[in-house]
Protein backbone atom coordinates (compact mmCIF):
# COMPACT_ATOMS: atom_id res chain seq x y z
CA UNK A 1 0.00 0.00 0.00
CA UNK A 2 1.66 3.43 -1.07
CA UNK A 3 1.92 5.54 1.95
CA UNK A 4 0.22 9.05 1.56
CA UNK A 5 0.31 9.83 4.78
CA UNK A 6 2.24 13.34 4.11
CA UNK A 7 0.27 13.58 0.71
CA UNK A 8 -1.63 16.87 1.27
CA UNK A 9 -3.37 19.21 -1.27
CA UNK A 10 -2.84 22.82 -1.34
CA UNK A 11 -5.86 23.73 -0.40
CA UNK A 12 -5.77 21.26 2.98
CA UNK A 13 -2.27 22.87 3.90
CA UNK A 14 -3.57 26.58 3.09
CA UNK A 15 -6.46 25.35 5.60
CA UNK A 16 -4.28 23.66 8.17
CA UNK A 17 -1.94 26.74 8.22
CA UNK A 18 -5.67 28.86 8.85
CA UNK A 19 -6.39 27.33 11.37
CA UNK A 20 -3.22 27.39 13.35
CA UNK A 21 -3.02 31.11 12.70
CA UNK A 22 -6.49 31.43 14.01
CA UNK A 23 -6.78 29.06 17.53
CA UNK A 24 -10.39 30.92 17.74
CA UNK A 25 -11.80 29.39 15.31
CA UNK A 26 -15.40 26.92 15.55
CA UNK A 27 -16.98 25.03 13.47
CA UNK A 28 -20.09 27.50 14.17
CA UNK A 29 -17.97 30.62 13.36
CA UNK A 30 -17.02 29.09 10.19
CA UNK A 31 -19.63 27.70 9.37
CA UNK A 32 -21.77 30.99 9.67
CA UNK A 33 -18.93 32.22 7.80
CA UNK A 34 -19.56 30.03 4.84
CA UNK A 35 -23.15 31.10 4.84
CA UNK A 36 -21.70 34.74 4.70
CA UNK A 37 -20.20 34.07 1.38
CA UNK A 38 -22.63 31.59 -0.05
CA UNK A 39 -24.84 34.55 0.36
CA UNK A 40 -23.15 36.79 -0.98
CA UNK A 41 -22.12 35.29 -4.05
CA UNK A 42 -26.18 34.59 -4.31
CA UNK A 43 -26.92 37.92 -3.57
CA UNK A 44 -23.95 39.00 -6.16
CA UNK A 45 -25.35 36.35 -8.80
CA UNK A 46 -29.05 37.86 -8.21
CA UNK A 47 -27.84 41.78 -8.84
CA UNK A 48 -26.26 40.77 -11.86
CA UNK A 49 -28.90 39.15 -13.61
CA UNK A 50 -31.36 42.02 -12.44
CA UNK A 51 -29.07 44.49 -13.76
CA UNK A 52 -29.00 42.60 -16.95
CA UNK A 53 -32.83 42.61 -17.10
CA UNK A 54 -33.12 46.74 -16.74
CA UNK A 55 -30.48 47.06 -19.43
CA UNK A 56 -32.72 44.37 -21.47
CA UNK A 57 -35.52 46.80 -20.82
CA UNK A 58 -33.85 50.00 -21.30
CA UNK A 59 -32.68 49.53 -25.01
CA UNK A 60 -33.84 51.76 -26.36
CA UNK A 61 -32.35 54.74 -24.46
CA UNK A 62 -29.90 56.79 -26.01
CA UNK A 63 -26.66 56.20 -25.42
CA UNK A 64 -26.63 59.14 -23.45
CA UNK A 65 -29.04 58.06 -21.01
CA UNK A 66 -27.56 57.25 -17.56
CA UNK A 67 -29.04 54.06 -16.82
CA UNK A 68 -27.31 53.79 -13.44
CA UNK A 69 -29.69 56.90 -12.38
CA UNK A 70 -32.47 55.66 -13.95
CA UNK A 71 -32.72 52.53 -12.44
CA UNK A 72 -31.97 54.18 -9.06
CA UNK A 73 -35.26 56.29 -9.95
CA UNK A 74 -37.14 53.17 -11.30
CA UNK A 75 -36.31 51.30 -8.40
CA UNK A 76 -38.09 54.06 -6.15
CA UNK A 77 -41.09 53.88 -7.69
CA UNK A 78 -41.49 49.91 -7.65
CA UNK A 79 -40.74 50.30 -3.85
CA UNK A 80 -43.36 53.49 -3.92
CA UNK A 81 -45.73 50.68 -5.66
CA UNK A 82 -45.43 48.42 -2.88
CA UNK A 83 -45.84 45.11 -5.33
CA UNK A 84 -46.41 41.81 -3.87
CA UNK A 85 -44.04 40.55 -6.31
CA UNK A 86 -43.88 36.89 -4.26
CA UNK A 87 -47.28 36.73 -5.55
CA UNK A 88 -47.08 38.46 -9.15
CA UNK A 89 -43.79 36.94 -9.82
CA UNK A 90 -44.77 33.38 -9.49
CA UNK A 91 -45.88 32.70 -13.29
CA UNK A 92 -42.23 34.40 -14.18
CA UNK A 93 -40.46 31.21 -11.62
CA UNK A 94 -42.89 28.80 -13.01
CA UNK A 95 -42.01 29.33 -16.43
CA UNK A 96 -38.26 29.72 -15.90
CA UNK A 97 -38.46 26.21 -14.20
CA UNK B 1 -17.13 36.48 15.35
CA UNK B 2 -16.15 39.85 13.87
CA UNK B 3 -17.06 40.86 10.89
CA UNK B 4 -13.01 41.14 10.05
CA UNK B 5 -12.24 38.07 11.07
CA UNK B 6 -15.48 36.28 8.59
CA UNK B 7 -14.04 38.06 5.98
CA UNK B 8 -10.41 36.27 6.56
CA UNK B 9 -12.30 32.88 6.62
CA UNK B 10 -14.51 33.81 3.58
CA UNK B 11 -11.29 34.28 1.84
CA UNK B 12 -9.79 31.39 2.89
CA UNK B 13 -13.43 28.95 2.73
CA UNK B 14 -12.85 30.08 -1.47
CA UNK B 15 -9.38 28.34 -1.18
CA UNK B 16 -11.21 25.60 0.53
CA UNK B 17 -13.63 25.29 -1.27
CA UNK B 18 -11.64 25.74 -4.91
CA UNK B 19 -14.25 28.26 -6.23
CA UNK B 20 -12.58 30.86 -8.45
CA UNK B 21 -14.91 33.58 -7.21
CA UNK B 22 -13.25 36.72 -8.34
CA UNK B 23 -16.89 38.51 -6.97
CA UNK B 24 -15.42 37.92 -3.94
CA UNK B 25 -12.76 41.02 -4.29
CA UNK B 26 -15.39 42.92 -5.98
CA UNK B 27 -17.85 42.27 -3.10
CA UNK B 28 -17.42 45.66 -1.05
CA UNK B 29 -18.14 48.64 -3.74
CA UNK B 30 -21.01 46.22 -5.05
CA UNK B 31 -22.42 46.08 -1.58
CA UNK B 32 -21.58 50.17 -0.89
CA UNK B 33 -23.43 50.40 -4.32
CA UNK B 34 -26.18 48.72 -3.92
CA UNK B 35 -26.73 50.25 -0.10
CA UNK B 36 -25.83 53.69 -1.89
CA UNK B 37 -28.52 53.09 -4.72
CA UNK B 38 -31.45 51.88 -2.12
CA UNK B 39 -30.82 55.44 -0.27
CA UNK B 40 -30.64 57.33 -4.13
CA UNK B 41 -34.39 56.58 -4.49
CA UNK B 42 -34.63 58.46 -1.33
CA UNK B 43 -38.23 57.99 -0.94
CA UNK B 44 -38.41 53.77 0.90
CA UNK B 45 -41.43 52.90 1.25
CA UNK B 46 -42.36 56.45 1.49
CA UNK B 47 -46.22 57.31 1.38
CA UNK B 48 -47.11 53.64 1.75
CA UNK B 49 -49.50 54.02 -0.82
CA UNK B 50 -50.82 50.71 -1.63
CA UNK B 51 -50.39 49.10 -4.57
CA UNK B 52 -52.37 49.71 -7.95
CA UNK B 53 -53.17 53.16 -8.62
CA UNK B 54 -55.31 51.72 -11.55
CA UNK B 55 -53.49 53.06 -14.41
CA UNK B 56 -55.03 56.64 -13.76
CA UNK B 57 -52.47 58.32 -15.78
CA UNK B 58 -53.12 55.95 -18.84
CA UNK B 59 -49.32 55.23 -18.72
CA UNK B 60 -48.69 58.73 -19.63
CA UNK B 61 -46.86 59.08 -15.95
CA UNK B 62 -49.02 62.42 -15.63
CA UNK B 63 -52.23 61.77 -13.41
CA UNK B 64 -52.10 62.59 -10.39
CA UNK B 65 -53.03 59.10 -9.03
CA UNK B 66 -49.95 57.58 -10.59
CA UNK B 67 -47.56 56.53 -8.55
CA UNK B 68 -44.82 58.05 -10.63
CA UNK B 69 -46.95 61.00 -10.04
CA UNK B 70 -46.88 60.14 -5.93
CA UNK B 71 -43.10 59.34 -6.37
CA UNK B 72 -42.77 62.56 -7.69
CA UNK B 73 -44.46 64.12 -4.73
CA UNK B 74 -42.69 62.62 -2.34
CA UNK B 75 -39.09 63.48 -3.46
CA UNK B 76 -40.05 67.00 -4.09
CA UNK B 77 -39.09 66.26 -7.89
CA UNK B 78 -40.78 67.84 -10.95
CA UNK B 79 -43.45 65.39 -12.55
CA UNK B 80 -42.22 66.67 -16.08
CA UNK B 81 -38.45 65.78 -15.69
CA UNK B 82 -39.10 62.68 -13.92
CA UNK B 83 -42.03 61.19 -16.49
CA UNK B 84 -39.21 62.46 -19.29
CA UNK B 85 -36.62 60.81 -17.95
CA UNK B 86 -38.71 57.53 -17.25
CA UNK B 87 -39.61 57.26 -20.60
CA UNK B 88 -41.17 53.52 -21.39
CA UNK B 89 -40.68 53.01 -17.53
CA UNK B 90 -43.42 55.03 -17.31
CA UNK B 91 -45.94 52.41 -17.57
CA UNK B 92 -44.91 51.67 -13.91
CA UNK B 93 -48.28 53.63 -13.68
CA UNK B 94 -50.19 50.44 -15.21
CA UNK B 95 -52.26 48.59 -12.90
CA UNK B 96 -49.93 45.84 -11.73
CA UNK B 97 -51.78 42.61 -12.82
CA UNK B 98 -51.83 43.96 -16.43
CA UNK B 99 -48.31 45.17 -16.20
CA UNK B 100 -47.34 41.12 -14.85
CA UNK B 101 -49.54 39.38 -17.26
CA UNK B 102 -46.82 40.58 -19.80
CA UNK B 103 -44.20 38.07 -18.19
CA UNK B 104 -45.85 35.25 -20.17
CA UNK B 105 -44.85 37.41 -22.82
CA UNK B 106 -40.90 37.92 -22.75
CA UNK B 107 -39.95 39.48 -25.34
CA UNK B 108 -42.52 42.49 -25.40
CA UNK B 109 -41.06 45.54 -23.22
CA UNK B 110 -44.10 45.16 -20.66
CA UNK B 111 -42.60 41.68 -20.14
CA UNK B 112 -39.02 42.92 -20.05
CA UNK B 113 -39.84 45.01 -17.50
CA UNK B 114 -41.72 42.97 -15.05
CA UNK B 115 -39.13 40.73 -15.80
CA UNK B 116 -36.61 43.15 -14.12
CA UNK B 117 -39.05 43.91 -11.37
CA UNK B 118 -39.22 40.56 -10.49
CA UNK B 119 -35.50 39.93 -10.54
CA UNK B 120 -34.99 42.82 -8.84
CA UNK B 121 -37.01 41.64 -5.96
CA UNK B 122 -35.22 38.66 -5.88
CA UNK B 123 -31.74 40.61 -5.83
CA UNK B 124 -32.95 42.61 -2.86
CA UNK B 125 -34.09 39.33 -0.83
CA UNK B 126 -30.92 38.24 -1.58
CA UNK B 127 -28.71 40.86 -0.15
CA UNK B 128 -31.51 41.37 2.82
CA UNK B 129 -30.62 37.65 3.86
CA UNK B 130 -26.80 38.50 3.39
CA UNK B 131 -27.27 41.33 5.75
CA UNK B 132 -28.87 39.46 8.41
CA UNK B 133 -26.26 36.98 8.04
CA UNK B 134 -23.85 39.25 8.87
CA UNK B 135 -25.84 41.30 11.35
CA UNK B 136 -26.60 37.87 13.13
CA UNK B 137 -23.24 37.24 13.48
CA UNK B 138 -21.90 40.72 15.01
CA UNK B 139 -21.08 42.26 11.62
CA UNK B 140 -22.08 45.44 10.37
CA UNK B 141 -23.48 44.68 7.22
CA UNK B 142 -23.93 48.50 5.65
CA UNK B 143 -19.80 48.98 5.87
CA UNK B 144 -17.97 47.31 3.42
CA UNK B 145 -15.90 44.59 4.51
CA UNK B 146 -12.12 44.45 3.55
CA UNK B 147 -10.93 43.44 0.15
CA UNK B 148 -8.26 41.34 1.22
CA UNK B 149 -6.42 39.62 4.07
CA UNK B 150 -4.03 41.72 5.19
CA UNK B 151 -6.68 44.54 6.26
CA UNK B 152 -9.04 41.79 7.21
CA UNK B 153 -6.32 40.59 9.72
CA UNK B 154 -5.06 44.00 10.86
Amino acid sequence: MADTTNTYSPEVVTAAQFVLDHPTLTVVSAQATVDEFTAWTTYQTAAQAASADFAAASVSYKGSTDLKKLQATVNGIIAQKNLDTTKLCASSRASAQ
Amino acid sequence: MTHRTANVIAICGVVLLGGAAPGVLAAPNAHANQHAQSNAGGNGNGNGNGNGNGGVSGGGGKGNGSVVHQYVLANGLKQGQVANQLKSWNSLNANPKALFNNLNNPNSLLGKEAAYICANASSQTALTTYDNLVTTAGGDASSPPPTDVENATA
